[in-house]
């Protein structure tokens, strides 16, 4: 097939380069017809940008980290940085910038007028900056100087100076002798830098009941506000969450009924050990997930595919509940000398520049929560962290010579050596020249403890799953800027993972035998996360309402009638039922979450999709009511099969009402004082047996679990 | 009968649902586009000014397979097959006709399409740097949505920018429709344009509704069979109820509100009149049907799509259906299919403009026909067979057309492609762009650029080309990185 492409951005671009370089760039296409391009815009500067008075009320709330820093990230560090910076200003980090270049200190702090900051990008001194780019708005210049006019101050956290100057090109010497590890193991390698940590925060001491060390951090913060210990959920509320957190199908209602008969104190925890041990469900569980994220596809994408088909290697290291880092060195890493490396072959792409950079950011996002893919073409906007340099520094690990750097497509004929985007020590090791050698270097730097990112992104997932939202939220944008929920919990989580060999199913069970994960849902108490408003605090005192995947609600529709159970996920088949419930078609971009969404097209398919009305009336279990002497029996079979619990009086009447024949009952209070005789042949005819199940199965309490 | 049904649910069986009757609130408010990206990042930045739309409603024809312009909206001079001529020889594989728009001509063959083309304007010059070689699904989905695959993140098509950012025109019809495409699965390729030709990232609260076969109407309108509407109140009514009867935390959480509120959304779709668009055959006079009817489900889905518009649809695509080498995708025998296939488009076409032209909607009805590259002379009648580069800049000065079935446009052509735009603030009766009268047929005046195109079109509907959704935390933009500048001399 003939499928190669030039190099072309698929990213937000929107510096340099609009009509004038377009223009250029379909010039040697096109011939004749184009009139020559515009000179760039500002090279010749007009009048000074005038500018606004100060409140110095206002410009106390000014922020560095929040407006500042970003601003001079999107207009000044793609000259002003690292060891190139024009006039040696350095503007990409505070320090740097407080230190001044070849003028000296560019921001005199309380006089924003004597600042040859301002001056520069208001024109008054030549050039004006930003050089030949569009000048600051009125309102940019006017954010300048009432930061300046407020003292100048660094607001960034501590976390965000500690990550936010981690800038591998321009990080300080480190003198200490650089160790080849290229002939350690990933095993030995984890053994080796673990002892180096310095070990996970200390567990706080709390007074809310505490099932292990996850809810005293949960809990210290609860006290810290004086919140109530909200109260636990009921035994059929967390036997049916717990089998679709782990296994991802309702129970069947003898395993439910034994689960609330039983009286064993800690038959919570006990039932996670039994559904973690179901290792078939638990892959199938999982499978999705990993899927998207790694862009599994295969065969079936019709010459298109990007990535190849990983699902018999997540099924065996999955089964195997294989140290997660080896897992991941192992798709990284050509070399890796594992049993299962040869199903992960051909994961990373690389043969040109767009496929390199997209395995790189790929490989950023999936394991490091790092969102890479602006840095990709330009400078990231919208955090600081990401120069494009920096990312094409980490990119070239995967390419089988240094990357060029192309800026919103023009090649600039510069060339980026290998460098990572974590200081870590063992980030310092030389670079081999062969591409082999290249990636196993970054498969061992990827999931290095030392790595800051690694553990804490999937421990990070792991919590997100089974809560709704992450401690770290987006969870694909963990950023120098933005603190987790509970960063010391994050940190203790991370840490015990690594010091348990990278073992999920050892921080899977943690989380779900918390006090934390067993609490009830209380819509008012759940927490939500809002775009616009990242640093609202989560306390996790309800968990979030989530909405079955397409893959749980039809394998457990396919549990409640009895029968038997093919999973979804290994249909590669794509139905308008499917697709309705947000399973992809295909899956050729990472994707970490599928969007809850609730939408008509998704309605109509429930209420008159032939696939969910045959799926609902199939199976024993319609048959099996209709033939039911008792209507109480078919109602709480009903119940037990679908919702996992009994029905209440007030359902029973309800159900007593819609299921009597012939009569237009269902509307009407539900009155538990009705007493409506019971039939002496069989009560119910298949059809209202069928509806009845229908509605349960489009109910609310089915499609989500709380 | 639904009434009863509302007035049932007000006497309070349903507390916790009395929610789901306030069915036209947006259901979500995040839906409100950003507008440029890069005011959001400093504040006190201005906001884009808004768009003033010439169009509420678009039409998009899909004619993907690659179609020859040189036979149809770009003729050049005409040159009967040869035995043993060159490849540079073969210019036109018809003659031209005059159209009803002073200047313009078509190719043979169009003769419906002629009599309205002093309603619309042709765009002759699209033309695209990155060169799709072999892959027709990689130029549709660069068509489509304005991004190379792969993009890094699921980009929604124009159908999805437009529903998602315009919303529902009628409260009961929804805002993406999509006509004349199999929800078929059994094919690589068809799962592949399945992820393309919809939301996207938007998820599927923007998806298209699916109308594989134009007379059959959108299956889940309609009740499956064994059902009737008593049954379906009764089982409805009941869903509510024992809703109503759950917990109330449950009750009260917003999923569970917003959940069933789609429902009574989709339930009131069903009762809504949308329905009726799809008794045309019943409804509409016999000289009419004839018009639309081409013996493919293309011809009547223009019809549906007529019939939607008027009912208050947003955004309607027609398609006709892509399928490797066949439709328009031709690779050997180009002069005989393109004549065979110009039959199955002209009419409909035409008579669709016609159609929204006397009942005063084309004004603000913006009907857009397209595929996803042009054709030029290919070295071989057969794909797969050609360089690196497909047939881009083949003069075929060293083919010899040996026999009938080379005669025709094979070689995949991005570097030009044209698009008819009708009605909607477009200019009537006018020609963008010029290309070369010899191989390769590159544009030689006005090159235009997709970003640019898509731009115009989304202008003309009153959506700023920075329009921006986020997702992981970036904006992601309407127009090929926000780039996008409408091209104003293609509107009125």
């Amino acid at each position: 097939m003939l499928t190669r492409i030039p190099p072309l951005s698929h990213f937000v671009c929107r510096t340099a380069l609009p009509l004038a370089g377009a223009a250029l760039a379909l010039a040697p296409l096109i011939g004749i017809g184009y009139s020559a391009p515009e000179p760039p815009r500002g090279a010749a500067s007009a009048a000074p940008i005038t500018i606004r008075p100060l409140d110095p009320v206002e410009a106390r709330s000014v922020s560095y980290s929040r407006q500042i820093h970003p601003l001079l990230a999107n207009k000044c560090v793609d000259c002003h940085s690292g060891k190139d910076a024009a006039a040696k200003l350095d503007l990409s980090s505070y320090a740097a910038m407080v230190k001044g270049g070849k003028h000296g200190p560019p921001l005199l702090p309380g006089k924003p007028d004597e600042s040859e900051l301002v001056a520069y990008v208001r024109g008054l001194k030549q050039p004006r900056m930003p050089l030949n780019r569009d000048p600051l708005t009125v309102d940019e210049v006017h954010l300048l100087r009432e930061w300046i006019a407020a003292g100048a101050k660094n607001d960034a956290t501590g976390l965000a100076n500690q990550a936010g100057d981690a800038d591998p090109l321009s990080a300080p010497p480190d003198n200490r002798p650089v160790e080849d590890e290229s002939n350690l193991t990933v095993a030995q390698i984890r053994t080796k830098h673990l002892a180096r940590l310095p070990g996970p925060p200390p567990v706080p001491v709390a007074y809310a009941p505490v099932y292990n060390q996850v809810d005293a951090f949960i809990a210290a913060k609860w006290q810290a506000k004086h919140f109530p210990v909200p109260p636990l959920c009921d035994d059929a509320t967390f036997v049916r969450r717990a089998y679709l957190d782990v296994i991802g199908i309702i129970p069947t209602p003898q395993e439910a009924q034994q689960f609330i008969a039983d009286r064993t104190p800690n038959k919570r925890t006990k039932l996670i050990d039994q559904l973690l041990a179901r290792n078939d469900d638990y892959v199938a569980n999982w499978m999705p997930w990993w899927e998207e994220a790694l862009t599994s596809n295969g065969k079936h994408q019709g010459g298109v595919g990007t990535r190849p088909n990983l699902r018999p290697w997540l099924t065996e290291n999955l089964k195997s509940n294989r140290p997660y880092d080896e897992m991941v060195a192992e798709l990284i890493d050509p070399t890796a000398p594992g049993a299962t490396a040869k199903l992960a072959a051909n994961w990373i792409r690389n043969g040109d520049h767009v496929e390199t950079t997209q395995t790189a950011a790929n490989v950023a996002q999936v394991f490091e929560g790092t969102a890479l893919k602006c840095a990709n073409c330009h400078n990231n906007f919208l955090n600081a962290e990401w120069p494009q340099k920096k990312f094409l520094s980490f990119a070239s690990y995967f390419a089988p010579k240094d990357l060029e750097v192309i800026r919103c497509e023009v090649h600039e004929g510069e060339f980026v050596k290998p460098a990572f985007i974590f200081r870590q020590p063992a980030a310092r090791q030389p670079v081999p020249q062969d591409l082999n050698g290249r990636l196993k270097l970054v498969s061992r730097l990827i999931v290095d403890p030392e790595n800051p990112r690694f553990a804490p992104c999937i421990v990070n997932r792991l919590w997100k799953r089974y809560f709704g939202l992450g401690l770290v939220e987006p969870a694909d944008d963990f950023r120098a800027d933005r603190a987790a929920s509970h960063p010391e919990l994050l940190a203790w989580l991370a840490d015990d993972f690594m010091r348990h060999d990278y073992d999920l199913k050892h921080t899977i069970r943690l989380i779900l035998t918390s006090r934390t994960y067993q609490l009830k849902f209380n819509p008012k108490l759940a927490d939500t996360f809002n775009v616009a408003k990242p640093d609202l605090p989560r306390y996790y005192r309800s968990p979030g309402l989530r909405r079955l995947a397409a893959e749980q609600l039809l394998d457990s529709i396919s549990v409640a009638v009895g029968e038997p159970l093919h999973r979804l996920y290994l249909e590669d088949a794509s139905t308008e039922l499917t697709r309705a419930l947000g399973k992809p078609s295909t899956r050729n971009e990472v994707t970490t979450a599928r969007p809850g969404d609730v939408a008509v097209v998704q309605a109509l398919e429930l209420l008159n999709g032939e696939e969910f009305n045959s799926r609902v009336a199939a199976g024993k279990l319609a048959q099996e009511l209709a033939q039911e002497m008792e209507l109480t029996q078919v109602i709480s079979r009903a119940y037990w099969s679908v919702l996992s619990r009994a029905p209440t009086p007030a359902e029973i009447a309800a159900a007593r009402r819609f299921l009597s024949a012939g009569q237009d009952t269902a509307a009407g209070p539900p009155n538990t004082q009705a007493t409506i005789p019971v039939a002496s042949a069989p009560p119910v005819a298949r059809d209202a047996v069928v509806d009845m199940l229908w509605s349960l199965m489009a109910s609310p309490e089915f499609q989500y679990v709380r | 009968m639904s009434l009863d049904r509302r007035s049932l649910l007000k006497m309070g069986l349903t507390a916790g649902a009395a929610g789901a009757l306030d069915l036209w609130l947006p259901h979500d408010a995040a839906a409100a586009p950003k507008v440029s990206a890069r005011t959001t990042l400093t504040p006190g930045a201005k906001v884009a000014p808004k768009v003033k739309a010439t169009a509420d409603s678009i039409i998009l024809i899909w004619l993907p397979g690659g179609v020859a312009q040189t036979d149809t909206w770009d003729p050049k001079q005409y040159t009967p097959y040869v035995k043993g001529m060159k490849g540079s020889q073969v210019l036109g594989t018809c003659p031209s006709i005059p159209t009803k728009a002073d200047g313009i001509r078509l190719g043979a063959g169009l003769e419906n399409i002629a009599s309205v083309m002093d309603k619309g304007t042709i765009l002759r010059s699209l033309t695209n740097e990155t060169k799709f070689g072999a892959i027709h699904l990689k130029a549709q989905y660069y068509m489509m949505t304005g991004y190379l695959f792969p993009v890094g993140v699921k980009a929604p098509s124009i159908g999805a920018v437009v529903g998602r950012t315009l919303g529902r025109r009628d409260p009961n019809v929804p805002a993406y429709i999509d006509i004349g495409r199999d929800i078929n699965t059994s094919n690589e390729e068809f799962l592949f344009i399945n992820e393309y030709m919809g939301p996207g990232f938007y998820g599927v609260k923007h998806a298209p509704f699916m109308i594989p076969e134009p007379a059959k109407g959108l299956p889940t309108l309609s009740m499956i069979g064994g059902m009737d509407v008593q049954r379906l109140d009764r089982r409805q009514h009941y869903l509510e109820a024992i809703s109503g009867l759950s917990t109330a935390e449950l009750r009260e959480a917003n999923e569970v509100r917003d959940y069933m509120k789609v429902i009574e959304d989709a339930r009131a779709m069903m009762d809504s009149p949308v329905k009726k668009s799809f008794n045309f055959l019943k409804d509409e006079k016999p000289e009419t049907l004839q018009a639309y009817d081409v013996n493919h489900r293309f011809g009547y889905g223009c019809l549906l799509a007529r019939r939607l518009v008027e009912m208050g649809a947003r955004f309607v695509q027609v398609e006709y259906q892509y399928s490797p080498f066949n439709g328009f995708d031709m690779h050997e025998s180009g002069q005989p299919r393109m004549v065979q296939m110009k039959k199955q488009v002209d009419r409909p076409i035409a008579r669709l403009i016609q159609d929204l032209d006397e009942r005063g909607l084309l004004e603000r009805t913006l009907v857009v026909v397209m595929s996803e590259f042009g054709r030029t002379i290919a070295n071989q009648p057969s794909a797969g067979t050609e360089a690196f580069g497909f047939a881009e800049r083949a003069t075929g000065e060293n083919l010899i057309v040996d026999n009938e079935k080379m005669y025709g446009f094979h070689g995949h052509f991005s570097s030009c492609n044209c698009m008819l735009c009708f009605g909607g603030g477009f200019k009537k009766g006018f020609v963008y762009g010029k290309t070369a009268d010899a191989h390769p047929m590159l544009p030689v005046e006005n090159p235009v650029r997709l970003e640019d195109v898509h731009a115009t079109i989304y202008k003309a509907l009153g959506i700023p080309a920075t329009t921006n959704y986020v997702t992981e935390g970036r904006p992601f933009y309407v127009t090929n990185n926000g780039k996008g500048q409408p091209i104003d001399a293609l509107l009125a």
